[in-house]
């Protein structure tokens, strides 16, 4: 226990440590620490949509409203005074409007099964992009400026952030509840069969979920400091489910990894391209005009290679929990 | 283990391979262009990439800026507000540009601007019509952020006068894609401005970006008895409701604003129509710029999108020869004062706020292609 | 912006009528589609709008550049999507046969992206929209009030025909009734001596042919493609489909009629901002109260 503690520590100190350094020392540019910032965001969303569809087993193409919940709400309280006070309340705010609206659309739609989960949500989604479409308090279909500036736009805080977020999740997985969500997952029947509340059990793992993807809305907002509906709309919701499955469904450090070649699939073009430029061939079909092509065609390619995702449902050592072995 | 270790390494290898900041040439001056290369708004930025392509041949083949040949890096944003904030980032830090041209919509130019602004780098929009782009919540200009074009609000006043006065319009409808901040935004200053004096716009409705079919909204609008139809959108969707209304028995008449200018335009349906646009291709001050543009794309006619990359291309290049240093303060200082500059559709100013002081014009759509009417200057 | 009581009169609602069969008639075509493949493998294939997207470009193809007549332009178009599903199916698909049936959504949309994306490569067809010409004589009518033209006649006529054909097909043929039985119980289709193969890629072969119809009725009225032209269109005959109860045919087109209808009456009501919310909302008001869909048969979980 001690020694699995310590490893984790140490490899959070190295992940936060080597970037922060290769930073200051000049050897990368903020680009990258800025891209890396994206990617502690979708990481939050990706597992919290992982523990929702992976470990519970309730198939949600809604994630981007919750994201977005999170996101505006924290937005219009921060925009009042944007300083380090209001900071935590108004994340703590967007995460608990996050789970609210999960906690209502779960109560009905829970009832649902499989495809059709997955429907009524994305359908919740589209309704959430209409509604703020329609809401001028918050700038409508114009879109929400927030005057955040610089302050909150630091590598520590994405990252303390996502670490916190992510390692609570963990811990739900691990816990009592976590265990109630997978005995859900595998087999609904049987678990009503041996007492438990599957419907109470369904209903935490989505407010729980919806929380975290409200936490990564707010990281989202203080990202490009400023929001706009179709930023979470359901292609969104669909960005983050690809994440996943990238990784492998069930698997939530499997999420963080499938987040990573999200970004850097897409991120990694732009440079990549840079470089193909002075290749004969390689520079003309590498234009930005490829860029969602290849895209495209690295994730047919890696689920054909993968069809479970690359970690199947496994986690990486440093991230199981000694309780339980899953298969 | 081994496999944490594995990915750990891949990690950090590809990390410090793509780190490699591109060695900061001397030799060049380096600019940057963000525009949606994909994705549904890509034709757009195809526009934008042959403007700003353009505009640094020019300058090159006239000796570049400060003497040195002016490089230009392009990213795409994909339309969306956090890739263009990547995309800032990228262009700033990897590419070391000095001043950037982008992004195209408001809702990307906003974060876009705001993101350069705070590198310490100029960035000039070429058609994001929004006021917010270069102004903050007071309403003050923020130091780095320039657009290379008029307001919506100028836009649509010149718009909603030119309907009541020289058309003589009392009885309007206006349609408009509610998901879209430059059609919602143009139609808004368009309706209060309209109704201010004197109008009536009888039919207010709003569609979302995917709807293909409007009988429902024209059969209203004709149950009404307007006689103009006022569409605030880009071209395609223009067409689909302007040849549904034909379709349907609507004999009134359409006009719309700078999204129509796209030779896409259905020059049989909307023939007759008027729209206003950022410059007119017979405009005989844009002869110059329709000239070279011909010449190097095949014949075609610059669309309003490419002409204003273009200005704004120039705008940028010749506030840095001006400052004399490539400084982003002293550049955007130097791009604030800019004064009657000749640029490719006009002879322009910029203003306090950041936005060319330029015309509006306005078209009429004809079966030969669009024909210039007039100008109305601020 | 509510409803004014003259705007209400007979004809007025009988013209949105009109126009809702004509919407929904192109919902319907692609909503079968989606239907057909969901009924046989419980896979939502998310790129079938890119299908239709493709086929229409076929079409504007065919009479733009080929100057090929109606007809012509059909069978080019119905042959083009016939071969790109079953393509798909076979490279993308099949290898995932046995994977989760989420890996297969997530391929799906990879699909999607790619095809949408390449169609607007500068060196295959550029993201400009294209102009379709006109192929087809366009005469209006006006009964009582009523508007309607020779093509909004061509779309429905054709529409109900082929979906009166496709019933008889699923009824009685010998491929129909396979396709049942695989929708039935696709394990014990082997030990009959079916070849669920075979049976896959005829579902994708008739859901894309009727796609491809879709696509070319489509620019008959709305005479406009471009490379994203499929996802919104795709999106609402989705949900048409599961409104009716996904794998059920008759479902399908109802439920088509049945959001176009709604579409058509939420914005003549003078709520065209909301009319997505309603589309969406009506989807969700089903699935509570019947999930299997309007139409679609209830299967009990086997303890």
């Amino acid at each position: 226990m001690r020694k699995r503690t310590l490893q984790m520590l140490l490899i959070l100190l190295i992940l936060f440590l080597v970037p922060q350094l290769l930073y200051n020392l000049g050897f990368i540019s903020p680009y990258i620490l800025s891209v890396l910032m994206e990617l502690c965001f979708f990481a939050v969303s990706a597992v919290s949509l992982n523990l929702v569809f992976g470990i519970a087993g309730q198939f949600s193409l809604g994630q981007a409203a919750f994201m977005g919940t999170g996101a505006y709400v924290f937005g219009y309280i921060i925009n009042r005074s944007p300083n380090w006070v209001v900071f935590v309340p108004a994340l703590l705010a967007g995460g608990l409007a996050a789970a609210s609206l999960g906690y209502l659309v779960g109560l009905p739609t829970l009832r649902l099964k499989g495809d059709y989960l997955g429907i009524a949500t994305l359908a919740l989604n589209q309704i959430f992009v209409v509604v703020i479409q329609n809401l001028n308090a918050v700038g409508g279909a114009r879109g929400y400026i927030l005057n955040l500036g610089q302050t909150f736009r630091q590598w520590w805080l994405f990252f303390g952030l996502a670490v916190i977020s992510i390692f609570l999740m963990r811990n739900v997985v691990y816990s009592s509840w976590g265990r109630l969500m997978v005995a859900v997952r595998e087999d609904e029947i049987a678990a009503e069969s041996v007492g438990i509340d599957t419907t109470k059990a369904k209903i935490w793992a989505f407010v729980i979920g919806a929380f975290f993807a409200g936490i990564a809305g707010a990281m989202s907002a203080v990202y490009s400091s400023f929001l706009h509906p179709s930023s979470f709309n359901f292609i969104q919701s669909f960005n983050y489910m690809v994440m996943v499955i990238l990784g492998g469904l069930g698997s939530l450090s499997g999420s963080l990894l499938g987040a990573g070649i999200y970004v850097a699939l897409l991120e990694g073009f732009r440079i990549a391209k840079d470089y193909a430029s002075y290749i004969p061939i390689l520079g003309a079909i590498t234009q930005n005009e490829y860029r969602i092509v290849f895209f495209a065609l690295a994730l047919i390619l890696i689920m054909l290679y993968a069809p479970k995702g690359l970690m199947g449902g496994r986690e990486f050592s440093f991230f199981k929990g000694k309780e339980l072995e899953r298969k | 283990m081994k496999r944490l270790a594995l990915v750990s390494l891949v990690l950090l290898v590809a990390i410090l391979v793509a780190g490699c900041q591109g060695a900061s040439s001397a030799k060049t001056i380096r600019i940057g262009l963000i525009a949606p290369l994909t994705g549904s708004e890509s034709l757009f930025g195809q526009g934008y990439k042959r403007g700003v392509e353009l505009a640094v041949k020019d300058i090159n083949a006239k000796g570049g800026v400060l003497g040195k040949t002016v490089e230009l890096f392009v990213e795409d944003d994909q339309n969306d507000p956090n890739q263009s904030v990547n995309a800032v980032q990228k262009l700033v830090n990897q590419n070391k540009v000095v001043g950037i041209v982008g992004a195209f919509s408001s809702k990307c130019s906003i974060p876009a601007h705001e993101q350069a602004c705070a590198l310490g780098v100029p960035i000039i929009s070429p058609t994001s019509t929004n006021p917010k782009v270069t102004v903050d919540e007071k309403g003050n200009h923020k130091w780095c952020a320039f657009r290379a074009t008029f307001i919506d609000p100028f836009q649509g006043q010149v718009a909603a006068k030119f309907a009541y006065n020289d058309l003589g319009i009392r009885k309007a409808a206006v349609f408009w894609d509610n998901g879209n901040d430059y059609s919602k935004g143009l139609a808004e200053y368009f309706i209060n401005n309209f109704e201010a004096l004197g109008g009536l716009i009888l039919v207010k409705e709003a569609y979302s970006a995917g709807d293909q079919d409007f009988s429902a909204q024209i059969t209203r609008a004709m149950q009404s008895g307007v006689e103009l139809i006022y569409l605030p959108d880009y071209f395609a969707k223009v067409n689909l409701i302007a040849g549904q209304a034909r379709t349907l028995g609507y004999k009134g008449k359409f006009m719309g604003g700078d999204g129509w200018d796209n030779p896409g335009i259905d020059k049989t349906i909307l023939n007759g129509s008027y729209y206003t646009a950022h410059y007119a291709p017979e405009d005989p001050e844009a002869a110059e710029l329709v000239a070279k543009w011909k010449a190097e794309y095949n014949g075609e006619v610059p669309t309003g999108d490419g002409a204003l990359a273009y200005d704004a291309a120039i705008i940028l290049l010749n506030a840095i020869e001006r400052a004399g240093t490539t400084d982003g303060k002293k550049v955007a200082e130097a791009m604030l004062q800019t004064k009657d500059l000749r640029v490719g559709t006009a002879v322009v100013s910029i203003n306090e706020q950041g936005n060319a002081v330029k015309p509006v014009y306005f078209l009429q759509v004809t079966l030969e292609g669009p024909k210039y009417v007039t100008k109305v200057s601020p | 912006m509510g409803a004014s009581p003259a705007s209400w009169k007979e004809a007025v609602v009988i013209q949105q009528i009109v126009n809702a069969l004509m919407l929904g008639s192109v919902y319907a075509l692609i909503a079968l589609g989606y239907t057909i493949v969901y009924g046989i493998i419980r896979f939502i294939n998310f790129a079938h709008g890119d299908i239709f997207m493709v086929s229409a470009y076929i079409v504007f193809a065919a009479v733009s550049y080929w100057k090929l007549g109606f007809f012509g332009a059909l069978v080019a178009a119905v042959v083009g999507a016939v071969i790109l599903g079953v393509t798909i199916e076979k490279v993308a698909y099949r290898p995932l046969r046995k994977a989760p049936k989420i890996s297969l959504l997530i391929t799906a949309i990879g699909v999607s992206l790619f095809l949408e994306n390449f169609v607007a490569l500068p060196l295959v067809m550029g993201s400009m929209p294209k102009v379709v010409p006109s192929f087809i004589p366009i005469i209006s009518y006006t009964v009582g009030g009523v508007r309607f033209t020779s093509a909004q006649v061509i779309i429905f006529g054709l529409a109900v025909v082929l979906m009166a054909l496709l019933g008889w097909f699923i009824r009685n043929t010998k491929l129909g009734r396979a396709m049942r039985a695989v929708s039935t119980d696709y394990m014990a289709v082997p030990l009959m001596g079916l070849s669920v193969d075979s049976i896959i890629s005829s579902a994708f072969a008739i859901g894309s042919g009727l796609a491809a119809v879709g696509g070319l009725l489509y620019v008959i009225v709305y005479p406009m493609v471009d490379p994203f032209m499929g996802i919104m269109i795709g999106t609402k005959a989705f949900i048409s489909a599961v409104v009716g109860g996904i794998g059920n045919i008759y479902g399908a087109v109802a439920g088509a009629y049945l959001i176009a209808l709604l579409e058509v009456l939420v914005v003549a009501a003078g709520y065209s901002t909301w009319r997505d919310a309603v589309a969406f909302g009506l989807l969700i008001v089903v699935l509570l109260l019947k999930p299997s869909g309007l139409f679609g048969k209830f299967q009990k979980e086997k303890v």
